[in-house]
């Protein structure tokens, strides 16, 4: 197609409709606008955190990599460390400890590197370390030596630098101080320096704490077991040293994976719900540019050409808007960004940096997308303006045309229902839940404006039943008819972010009942204690069973395995009646607890039982020993893991895997001795607060978790509501301004404005009524879906399904408030009106 | 029925104020039908407009039913219309949401003064019986014109105000509702004033003013 | 010969010469004529000089006939010229450079090491230098014989290095000029070194023999701020001689050469810089740069007049600090093989 000079002429006619037609530019704009920055801010959050995940899988203290540590209780001594190295092994030393600073002493993690050997030195490889780029390593290694500390980390640090008494920051063995080296891709809480002043600080001379090994194949884990038979330790050090390899690379991808889903589909539904203001917005631009089609084709404009720079026109506008977009979506991501990695945190174990880090791809993404969106949005315009047909330009909505549309709807609801079901009946993976979200929304947008009508028309009979006299009554309910086509984008919309928010909500809350009472259950316990090391495990069960107040000291230990190819946690405990009487079981066989104990059965969770299809009475076998094949005495659920576990007992795990690590133990004590108990621990063992902790302590941190891990879904719900309430009160706007003929000759027969205000606002009322009416059916279809189907395919876990009316009559506030809040504006037009603008229409127009 | 007393109007223009009128006093008896002639822009639309309570004058008394419609506020006004008057537009007259029965019985219903005889009878007079359920987006410029004199009459408000209501009719139409309109008008005994620049309507009715230079003739 | 170090430190800014060869030098010894050298106390580590490395090649050929050579490098640099400091508060950092080249196959390997903790070090009476599993040790305390010894995922080799000939110094005694303006090094060498041993490449064994050169070089500044690299030649002529040459490249003067005659009894010719000639002929394109991989050498007054080509020309060592180190065949009025180094590309 050929688009001469001189039909630029035709764009600039084109463009200049939304210039005179700002509310519609603005609909597009904001439209748009909340769109990309939704899609894209959540687009962020999950590129940052896949950085994240390679950041730390790359970084040099990540406990995920392949490593050596003391199988003894002593640290590592310099001298193995050599020998390994004059045995042709690469290994890189690492000390590690806390160190309290300040006068407040304050703890810091201490982490010494040896920069040379570290796995992956190097210029290019520097940022793959996770050392700062800018670190120099002559600067590093010589006096007076350097720390490097994040930017939250030094704000803590600097009023101790200052200080020259035993509360300032600690000296360099010359008696000098150190530099201090801020670097934004350091983790918060962490000193990290040369190898020399850790040692020194922490008084470890010749010891480290662990030994990094190179990452590559050689050291890949194997199927079955964590010690892989062909890396084999020179003989001395092999008596003190044991070789950890790493569970494969991408766990925290593949765990996050579902939370992450979750997410982009809630940011897809806001994209949606964004692109029905676009569409109502290119929809009215090209119905009221008729006009301007008929002059241009007369003008000699083929139809071609007209489509042709239509087209230029919407992606120039979308282009344009998107940019802006891109820097909300910016804004949006900072904003959600805390509270998302707590939860990931404290979900997967995955740490976040606080800066966002975006690539290209992300803005081209942004741009792609909200071009994408917009071509979407404007098809159905699009081809009507090629074939428009009368009841385009005649909206009433008894008009056949108007009748096949409404059928042709219906018929498409009723085709996407039937496929949701299908969906919903056939579906197995996470996408087919997703899939199945997406068609009943479908449905329900294609069947809402149909319902809508009926609802309105059996208003309309029993209006005319009740006071068949009653004018305004009738003309109420025949009007809301007649606005339900030009509104019913709007109210879509409307019903959809009510609908999720019944859904989501539902499910939030449910998820909240069921979790608090599980964490009752499950934390019968009245003191934890997590322990670092055998040694330590052994002083504390030593000293422990000299405190008279404990009445029971159930210690536990795990260890991880991979069950096809996931990892599984092993987890030993002693039975105790704290377990047997309190341990929430979704389904056990009678004889459950006494086979754990005697070491014929296994206890394993939902996720597990889920993912390898099994049931109580099943075999499981574990390690591929014929006498670790176990029955299955009962599953448990076991919220917020994203793991499978196989729970057994200590003597079993023991039995069949010594390496098992002693981590932690439950306590019980009589509720008023929990408090001494854990100062006596605290300062016997210099524990921090995170390794003894009371069963309040867990719970508050679990439900904090819960809360927060909740936030960003709650953040983008609210934020689709809002833009559910900015598309309804552009449609408004819009229609306010054909409002005035249509309402002018009811003001002529005698009805005052006043009156006529009120009717408008109880018509808009009674629409959004009705529509968060039928919200509340959807958003229990929407919940069910969440808790039965996408919760159970995403971590493993099925919820009971609640129902929480107070949210609905809250909701349905929420809607007549938004409907009377996007009201305002066309009602105060419409209030101060002059009567020369209510008798315009009477006038001929020429 | 309606008298007007020394009553002035100007527009708003650009250039200030644009006098329409500025003191025209005349009286509309009961049951009597006048024409109101003049050139276009000469102000009769707008005077039409200020006598039905549509549009405020600047100064001067329009007495209906002896109230003043000047000192009455929107709500009070609109119930005036509601009652006393029928205001018939050249085009767009209808409730587009309504049905024809719905759009004929709309005033009176308002005013509670429905009586179904007689909108029987105006509906068979006016050959609306086919198109009762229909809506006025189906109808073509004549016959929503018959529905709008239907409903500016099945109300019997004792004054009726018609603005060229045939003007955007042809001449075959125009001259069919016209005869149905004063024939109507008779039988309620209403009085009519009508904006028309036809003389030869014009002298259908009993008297008609001509409005030039902002005087009345 | 020569490298780098600072390898892991500040990136080699321009006007520093090579890998930052040409930095200040201030507090540690410098090098002055007129020092006796002797051997096999040059082996020794010399820790009050900045900068030193113990550096073997060797022409290879196994049962079959196949060419091979072999790279075996140890370079010491000190941070600071204080006195030694214990632990991992010394100030010297090391640095091991290993490579194996076939015809068609260039393998290397790096290693860094701190000093103070016997990661890497040197040691005399017996000699052993090392980093890691990379070795050279001396049999006996006289350095006669040399067990030579480097292992890396991809090869391994064991070569026993026999002196056949005398010690060599470079120079005025020794005592070798790097630039015009004066900066120096002590040089020695020991060309005459038969070899034999095996490698394994992969899962493939190999023995060989062949010849090897061992050069020893110790400094404190031994480039001038504008010498952007070099060109240096290790030749073994078939008739039993050996042949030195380098050139220094200047970024903004003439290039500086140098080399040392050597005639199969060990009796040596300094070569004046005015009667060397070394001409590229061939350019071949590898790392993205563009190397003379065969070169025109001229020593006329020798009657030396070679033509050199590479083994491999793609004997590209991508080490953090890169360059280009293999064997090499040469015709013309002699023939032989030696190894080339080129670096600063």
């Amino acid at each position: 197609m050929q688009l001469r000079l001189p039909s630029w002429w035709v764009l600039h006619a084109l463009l200049s409709h939304w210039l005179r037609h700002p509310v519609q530019l603005g609909t597009l704009i904001l439209g748009l606008l909340a769109a990309t920055a939704l899609w894209s801010g959540v687009q962020a959050l999950n590129q940052q955190a896949r950085f994240s995940y390679e950041q730390a899988a790359a970084r040099f203290n990540n406990i995920n990599q392949p490593q050596i540590v003391s199988a003894t209780a002593q640290p590592i001594s310099e001298l193995d460390y050599i020998q390994l190295r004059r045995s042709g092994w690469n290994v890189s030393p690492l000390v590690e400890g806390t160190l309290s600073l300040g006068a407040d002493n304050a703890t810091f993690s201490i982490i010494g590197i040896e920069p040379m050997t570290l796995p992956g030195l190097g210029e290019a490889a520097k940022g793959a370390s996770g050392l700062p780029d800018n670190l120099v390593l002559h600067r590093f290694l010589t006096p007076p030596w350097e720390v490097w500390v994040s930017p939250a980390t030094f704000e803590r640090i600097k009023p101790m630098l200052s200080n020259t008494d035993t509360s300032g920051f600690p000296y360099n063995p010359q008696g000098k101080k150190v530099r201090i080296q801020v670097s934004a891709t350091l983790a918060d809480n962490e000193l990290i320096t040369d190898i020399y002043l850790a040692q020194y600080w922490l008084n470890m001379p010749g010891q480290f704490s662990r030994l990094l090994l190179e990452r590559s194949e050689h050291f890949e884990r194997s199927e079955h077991s964590e010690h892989s038979e062909h890396v084999t330790l020179p003989a001395e050090p092999a008596k003190r040293l044991r070789v950890i390899l790493p569970q494969s690379d991408h766990d925290i991808s593949r765990l996050t994976a579902s939370f992450h889903l979750n997410l982009t589909a809630l940011s897809l539904l806001a994209f949606l719900v964004g692109l029905l203001m676009v569409y109502s917005a290119i929809h009215l631009a090209l119905t009221q540019r008729l006009a301007l089609r008929r002059i241009l084709f007369s003008c000699g404009v083929s139809q071609r050409e007209l489509l042709a720079w239509l087209l230029v026109e919407l992606l120039l506008l979308s282009g344009l808007i998107a940019l802006p977009g891109l820097l909300f979506g910016y804004w949006i991501a900072t904003l959600l960004l805390p509270d998302l990695s707590a939860s990931l945190n404290g979900l997967y174990g995955a740490e976040l940096s606080d800066k966002l880090h975006l690539s290209w791809r992300w803005y081209l993404q942004g741009i792609l997308m909200a071009w994408g969106g917009t071509l979407l949005a404007a098809t159905v315009p699009l081809l009507k303006l090629i074939k428009p047909d009368n009841g385009y330009l005649n909206p009433s909505m008894s008009s056949p045309s108007q009748l096949i549309q409404r059928n042709r709807l219906m018929v498409a609801g009723l085709i996407g229902a039937s496929l949701a079901l299908l969906m919903a009946w056939l579906g197995t993976s996470l996408l087919s839940g997703f899939l199945l979200l997406a068609l009943i929304f479908l449905s329900a947008a294609l069947l809402m404006p149909v319902i809508l009508d009926a609802l309105l028309t059996l208003g309309q009979r029993y209006a005319r039943a009740f006071s068949p006299d009653s004018a305004t009554a009738q003309w109420l309910w025949a009007d809301a008819r007649m606005q339900v086509p030009h509104l019913s984008v709007a109210l879509v919309a409307l019903l959809l972010a009510l609908s999720t928010s019944i859904g989501v909500g539902g499910m939030v809350d449910g998820f909240r009942n069921t979790f608090t009472g599980w964490l009752d259950q499950r934390l019968a316990a009245e003191v934890y204690v997590r322990v670092d090391n055998e040694t330590q495990a052994q002083q504390v069960m030593h000293w422990l069973s000299q405190y008279p107040k404990v009445t029971a000291i159930l210690p536990s230990a795990g260890t991880e395995i991979q069950l096809n190819s996931m990892p599984v946690e092993l987890r030993g405990i002693q039975i105790h009646s704290t377990y047997t009487d309190h341990w929430p079981l979704l389904s056990k066989t009678p004889q459950a607890w006494q086979d754990m104990a005697s070491g014929a059965a296994v206890l394993i969770n939902e996720q597990l039982a889920r993912q390898l299809a099994l049931n109580i009475g099943d075999t499981l076998p574990l390690a591929g020993l014929p006498q670790t094949d176990f029955t299955i005495g009962a599953i448990f659920s076991d919220y917020g893991n994203p793991k499978g576990q196989v729970m057994l007992s200590l003597a079993t795990l023991n039995q069949y895997w010594p390496d098992a690590k002693r981590g932690s133990f439950a306590l019980r004590v009589a509720p008023p001795d929990v408090e001494p108990l854990i100062r006596a621990l605290t300062d016997e063992f210099s524990f921090t607060q995170t390794q003894v902790i009371d069963q309040q302590g867990v719970k508050r941190y679990s439900l904090q978790l819960f809360e927060r891990t909740f936030a960003a879904t709650s953040a983008l719900n609210l934020l689709v509501l809002a833009i559910a309430a900015i598309a309804l009160f552009s449609s408004l706007l819009t229609l306010s301004t054909m409002r005035l003929s249509q309402i002018a000759p009811i003001w002529a027969c005698g009805v005052s404005r006043r009156q006529l205000v009120i009717t408008e606002l109880l018509r808009l009322l009674l629409l959004a009524f009705i529509t968060a009416l039928l919200a509340i059916p959807l958003g229990l279809i929407i919940s069910y879906c969440l808790v039965a189907v996408i919760n159970v395919r995403a971590f493993g876990w099925a919820l009971p399904w609640q129902i929480f009316p107070m949210q609905w009559f809250y909701l349905t506030l929420a809607a007549l408030f938004s409907a009377l809040l996007a009201a305002i504006v066309p009602v105060l037009k419409l209030q101060f009106s002059s009567p020369g603008e209510l008798l315009k229409g009477f006038r001929d127009d020429q | 029925m309606l008298q007007v007393t020394r009553l002035a109007k100007s527009h708003q223009t650009p250039q200030g104020p644009l006098p329409l009128f500025s003191d025209l006093s005349f009286d509309i008896k009961a049951g009597e039908s006048v024409a109101l002639m003049g050139e276009s822009g000469c102000g009769k639309s707008t005077l039409l407009h200020i006598l039905a309570g549509l549009e405020q004058a600047d100064k001067g008394q329009v007495l209906i039913n002896n109230q003043d419609i000047m000192q009455l506020n929107d709500s009070d006004r609109a119930l005036l219309r509601r009652n006393y008057v029928g205001v018939i537009f050249q085009q767009l007259n209808l409730i587009p949401s309504l049905t024809i029965a719905d759009n004929l019985a709309f005033q009176a219903r308002l005013a509670g003064t429905l009586d179904t005889e007689w909108l029987h009878n105006l509906v068979s007079t006016l050959g609306l019986e086919t198109l009762l359920t229909r809506y006025p987006a189906q109808l073509s410029g004549g016959q929503q014109q018959r529905v709008a004199i239907g409903r500016a009459l099945a109300a019997r408000t004792p004054l009726l105000f018609a603005d060229e209501p045939t003007g955007s009719l042809d001449e075959a139409n125009a001259e069919q509702v016209m005869t149905l309109m004063l024939a109507l008008v008779k039988e309620t005994k209403s009085s009519l004033l009508m904006v028309t620049h036809s003389a030869l309507l014009a002298a259908r009715l009993e008297r008609a003013m001509t409005l030039r230079q902002g005087h009345l003739t | 010969m020569l490298l780098l170090l600072v390898a892991c430190s500040e990136p080699s800014l321009p006007e520093q010469g090579f890998a930052g060869l040409g930095s200040d030098a201030t507090g540690f010894a410098q090098v002055e004529p007129g020092i006796e050298i002797r051997y096999p106390d040059a082996l020794n580590q010399h820790p009050e000089y900045r900068i030193e490395w113990w550096y073997i090649t060797a022409n290879l050929q196994s049962e079959t006939g196949e060419l091979l050579g072999i790279q075996w490098t140890l370079f010491r640099m000190a941070d600071s010229p204080a006195p030694q400091q214990e632990g991992w508060a010394n100030q010297q950092r090391w640095l091991g450079h290993v490579g194996l080249t076939r015809a068609n196959q260039h393998l290397f390997a790096q290693s860094y090491a701190r000093g103070g903790v016997g990661q890497a070090g040197v040691v005399i009476s017996p000699f052993s230098a090392w980093i890691d599993n990379w070795s050279v040790s001396a049999v006996d305390a006289d350095a006669t014989d040399f067990t030579l010894t480097a292992s890396t995922r991809e090869f391994n080799y064991t070569l026993t290095l026999s002196r056949v000939g005398p010690e060599v110094l470079h120079g005025e005694q020794g005592f070798s000029v790097k630039s015009a303006g004066g900066q120096a090094s002590y040089y020695l060498s020991l060309p005459f070194l038969a070899v034999s041993g095996s490698i394994q490449i992969g899962d493939e064994h190999v023995s060989v023999k062949g010849d090897a050169w061992l050069d020893r070089e110790w400094s404190s500044q031994p480039l001038s701020a504008d010498q952007q690299g070099w060109d240096w030649f290790s030749l073994h002529l078939d008739q039993g001689d050996k042949l030195m040459l380098f050139r220094l490249r200047h970024a903004h003067a003439d290039d500086y050469y140098a080399g040392t005659y050597i005639r199969a009894d060990g009796t040596t010719e300094s070569l004046k810089p005015q009667q060397i000639q070394m001409r590229p002929i061939r350019h071949h394109s590898v790392a993205n740069r563009e190397l003379p991989v065969a070169w025109q050498l001229t020593v006329e007054d020798f009657g030396i007049d070679l033509r050199t080509q590479a083994l491999n020309p793609n004997a590209w060592m991508a080490t953090d600090i890169a360059y280009w180190e293999g064997p090499i065949q040469f015709t013309g009025s002699h023939s032989g093989k030696g190894y080339l180094e080129m670096t600063g590309y």
